[in-house]
């Protein structure tokens, strides 16, 4: 209370210097009180607050307005072009942790790569265009949750039949006729619940039919991973359809996802080419990462 | 073991809370080079440090006054040498500006004299005061009034006491009202040896209020 009274009042040069801050709302309580204390007793200070007010507000107006203008917003050039380099950086980072890591991993590459490397370039073909038509995001032909409803509607629209499987933490969103370079392929689409990040992330699997064995490609067992544009692609075969899954997700998660994976119970052999599998079922579901056993036939 | 997840988290939570305030650091770049070339190239230049130090950026923090710091940074270190400080009235047909200050009817001006002098102002006469202050004003009046920043934030995007930016923001606030009312009066040019007023030092006034 005494350092209230001790307190002398503000005087109009203060008050000069000050009105900004009090204009701005920088001032703290009391200082706001000191200043309305004397504009309540001195018309001259009132006024200039007045007009200073009228400025700065008329200021902020036409600074929004022009903010608003439509030059003054960043060309659309300039955000594609931020958003490319910004996709480029993350996979040249992506490439440094997988070089590290296939350092240690050097002696596996060599082995599976074999077959790869007898065929050169056609299996990236074939990766970078699923990468490219996943990214597209074209809409859905029909929209159903249940795998087999998308089995059924598949049905007569491809050559070959197409068997949707499931995957943990992931519904179905939706599919369409779609095509990877020169084959027509089924496209099937999932939302996944990321863990780490809360977010849903789209997942794209493309099946289609490859009797020529044009796509180098092993079986789910030793299911293969590559990267295009930013998407990790799997890549996998079962006798002569091939799946390529794209997402974003990590390897190890791409590869926990495929040993979990399962289809659904199959129904009807109904343009089912192939005779009934012969190989026999696996006894014991092992949820190894080298080891996907889930989606074999 | 593989980084893919991390790098890939990064690229989405970077453009989601970084490419969000484009515009923003667009438009403040434009009043800075005064052309569209060095602005775009400001921006990306920005947007690639920023991106590059993103692991750097404390989450939960203001991302908007971390990415001007960036901005205001990577201009003076590298574009502020490049911008030919340009007079005021540069460009502008001083006749046409006087002309819409002019009233036939001199009681409507003085009724009303400032609000009638405000209503005549566009934001285009705005901008080129603006781009006429000497850079230390300009920074702080780009920050205060076109992206309304606090004193508090402002400080720390230029890395400067807060009295600093009081006083700049005083400074260039009188520099730009003249300025403008010169524009109005068809003189056109703006110097900044300003001597009316002067800002107080808000530390000092609590100082001797014993508050500080």
């Amino acid at each position: 209370m005494s350092g209230e009274s001790l307190r002398r009042a503000m005087t109009c040069d203060e008050l000069e210097g000050f009105l900004y801050v009090y204009l701005d709302g920088e001032f703290g309580a009391s200082e706001k009180v000191e200043f309305e204390r004397h504009l309540a007793s001195c018309s001259s200070c009132a006024r200039k607050v007045h007009v200073e007010s009228a400025f700065r507000e008329n200021l902020r107006r036409l600074a929004r307005e022009s903010a608003n203008a439509p030059s003054a917003r960043a060309p659309e050039s300039l955000r594609r072009s931020i958003q490319s380099w910004v996709r480029q950086e993350q996979q040249r980072a992506a490439f440094r942790g997988w070089v590290r890591a296939s350092a240690a991993a050097a002696v596996i590459v060599a082995a599976g790569g074999a077959y790869f490397y007898l065929r050169p370039g056609s299996r990236a073909v074939y990766i970078e265009a699923a990468a490219l038509r996943h990214a597209k995001s074209l809409p859905f032909e029909v929209q159903r949750d249940a795998p087999e409803l998308l089995e059924a509607w598949f049905k007569g629209k491809l050559e070959h039949s197409v068997r949707v499987p499931t995957f943990p933490n992931t519904t179905v969103a939706g599919a369409r006729l779609s095509n990877v370079k020169d084959k027509q392929a089924a496209y099937i689409a999932y939302d996944a619940a990321s863990v780490n990040s809360g977010r849903t992330t789209r997942i794209g699997l493309f099946v289609f039919q490859d009797s020529d064995r044009d796509v180098p490609a092993q079986p789910l067992s030793s299911v293969e991973l590559d990267s295009s544009h930013g998407y990790n692609v799997a890549i996998w075969r079962d006798r002569e359809i091939v799946y390529e899954l794209v997402s974003d997700l990590d390897e190890s998660d791409i590869r926990q996802m495929l040993a979990q994976s399962a289809l659904p119970r199959r129904r009807s052999l109904v343009n089912e080419q192939r005779p009934a599998p012969t190989t026999p079922a696996p006894t014991v579901q092992t949820p190894s990462l080298v080891q996907p056993a889930s989606l074999q036939q | 073991m593989f980084n893919l997840q991390s790098s890939s988290r990064r690229k989405q939570e970077f453009e989601a809370l970084a490419l969000a305030h484009l515009d923003p650091l667009y438009s403040a770049a434009l009043r800075l080079t005064k052309n569209e070339r060095d602005a775009e190239d400001l921006v990306q230049d920005t947007c690639m440090r920023a991106y590059r130090f993103f692991d750097k950026f404390e989450r939960g923090t203001n991302i908007k006054a971390w990415l001007f710091k960036i901005l205001t940074n990577t201009f003076i270190n590298r574009y502020r040498r490049r911008v030919k400080e340009r007079s005021v009235v540069e460009g502008m047909d001083r006749d046409a500006v006087h002309e819409r200050f002019v009233s036939r009817d001199a009681t409507e001006v003085a009724a009303n004299p400032e609000q009638y002098f405000f209503d005549r102002l566009l934001s285009d006469d705005v901008l080129r005061a603006i781009d006429g202050l000497p850079i230390d004003f300009r920074l702080v009046v780009i920050l205060a009034d076109l992206q309304e920043f606090s004193y508090k934030e402002i400080a720390e995007i230029l890395e400067c006491p807060v009295g600093t930016v009081m006083s700049r923001l005083f400074r260039g606030r009188k520099l730009l009202q003249k300025t403008l009312r010169d524009y109005a009066l068809g003189q056109g040019v703006c110097r900044s040896d300003e001597s009316a007023g002067a800002p107080v030092s808000l530390s000092d006034y609590r100082q001797r209020q014993g508050t500080g």
